[in-house]
């Protein structure tokens, strides 16, 4: 107990102490987890609009399909991916692989499926007079589907959130795609196993305690913004 | 011009046809009003005739044009339907009115303009940048009508637009809606349980029963 404690207090003096590593390991994790849930929000709020609002055939087996990828493990991705951007894969002239980029293209198409799924279940949650309305001021299908996004917005926001919670907190597809390169794609998680692994385990604290404040953070801001929608 | 033909229109959900209009004709310009009991079909006839189904069998027209599915976006501008139970959308009041307006080709000013005149006319122009949700029922009533005269369509349907409000919301609808008809060349159809209130508004009155239309009584007669 008292080696935890001693651990722990050593970890707050290093976030605190504004340890370059430490802090370029959070920013690094930072702007990769947002930026690739931004990209997968920008494919996956318009794909689950039109997968909610649509009827078209087929419907049922994609409905299934981001169901199953939700529950995708972050390793089956990494590979997924690494075939794809590996020197050998089609995508592989590109140079992704150990790159923010390619860590970026994992943890997206890891949050897509997420950030889909949940705007479904928002959208189809919404008043059905919503659609007949807007139907009955003359709105085409666009329109009504924006107005959907509009009205949903709170619902939306939780599901963008859930899919950054997903990606910030993973290890797989960072290590697997990003290699874990100091200065460079190591990000919180990767650091976090990295560290342990060496038997750093008060570094390892330290970031573990920042992933839990970054989250919390994020996490708290949205939660703001998702209650000003209302 | 009719408004409206309607040729052996039968519609339904499935099982039986909830709907059958062997023969209806709606003049352009008239104040027409379907009175029946509950269930009678008043408003699935309205839905139909607001153009957000097509029937299952017969021939729809609207100002001479033949309804179809491909054709039915371009001619649901022509017509308004105020539903029963209006959805209010979660922004202000003036927004919502503003919301029906995109896509008339109207510019800033000229929206503006029309969104202060029709909650005007509804009595709600000092309540314009409330959050519509959290008007009373009866102001949420008048706004869902300020949204739907603000169009100013062709056609004007309007599914029992007094069935849950009080007395006093009945008034000030009711007068909205004569003052409406008296300056504008509408055509308008009221569904409502209520034979007395067709006849406040100088309504040509069909009664329905069992989906079926025809019990005509001309406007002044009190055959509902």
């Amino acid at each position: 107990m008292e080696f935890l404690f001693a651990s722990l207090s050593a970890a707050a003096g290093l976030l605190t102490s504004g340890d370059p590593e430490v802090t370029g390991i959070v920013w690094t994790s930072l702007w990769i987890s947002s930026t690739a849930t931004l990209l997968a929000a920008l494919l996956g709020v318009p794909l689950g609009v039109a997968v909610a609002v649509g009827r078209f055939p087929g419907r049922g087996a994609v409905l299934l399909l981001l169901n199953t990828l939700m529950a995708l493990p972050t390793v089956v991705v990494g590979l997924f991916v690494y075939g794809l951007i590996s020197r050998q894969g089609p995508l592989g002239e590109w140079g992704l692989l150990f790159t923010p980029a390619g860590v970026i293209m994992g943890q997206c198409l890891l949050a897509l499926p997420i950030i889909a799924n949940l705007t479904v279940s928002a959208i189809e949650g919404l008043d059905p007079r919503l659609a007949l309305t807007c139907k009955t001021l003359g709105a085409g299908l666009a329109r009504r589907m924006l107005a959907m996004l509009s009205e949903g917005r709170a619902a939306v926001m939780a599901a963008v959130i859930a899919g950054f919670g997903r990606v910030i907190a993973e290890v797989g597809v960072a290590m697997m795609l990003g290699g874990n390169i100091r200065w460079y794609t190591r990000t919180m998680t990767t650091a976090v196993a990295l560290e342990t692994s060496k038997g750093e385990f008060v570094l390892g604290l330290a970031l573990g305690i920042a992933l839990l404040v970054v989250a919390f953070g994020v996490n708290a801001a949205l939660f703001a913004l998702q209650r000003r929608g209302t | 011009m009719n408004a409206y033909s309607l040729t052996g229109v039968t519609h339904g959900y499935g099982g039986d046809p909830v709907v059958r209009v062997p023969e209806l004709v709606i003049p352009s310009g008239s104040f027409t009003a379907l009175v029946g009991p509950n269930g009678a079909g008043k408003s699935t006839l309205l839905h139909l005739l607001a153009l957000l189904a097509v029937p299952d069998a017969g021939r729809l027209e609207i100002f001479g044009q033949p309804v179809t599915r491909a054709g039915i976006g371009r001619l649901r501008r022509e017509v308004s339907l105020f539903l029963q139970h209006p959805y209010l959308f979660r922004t202000s009041v003036a927004r919502n009115v503003a919301w029906g307006l995109d896509g008339l080709g109207l510019d800033r000013r000229g929206k503006a303009e029309r969104v202060d005149q029709a909650l005007e006319w509804v009595g709600l122009s000092a309540l314009a940048q409330r959050p519509a949700r959290t008007l009373s029922g009866g102001e949420g009533q008048r706004l869902a009508l300020a949204r739907l005269l603000a169009r100013r369509p062709r056609i004007i349907l309007l599914d029992e637009p007094t069935a849950h409000v009080d007395d006093a919301t009945t008034v000030q609808i009711e007068q909205v809606l004569s003052g409406w008809v008296r300056e504008h060349d509408t055509t308008v159809v009221l569904a409502t349980h209520d034979a007395v209130q067709a006849e406040r508004l100088g309504a040509t009155r069909l009664r329905m029963a069992g989906g079926k239309v025809g019990f005509g009584s001309k406007q002044g007669e009190s055959g509902a």
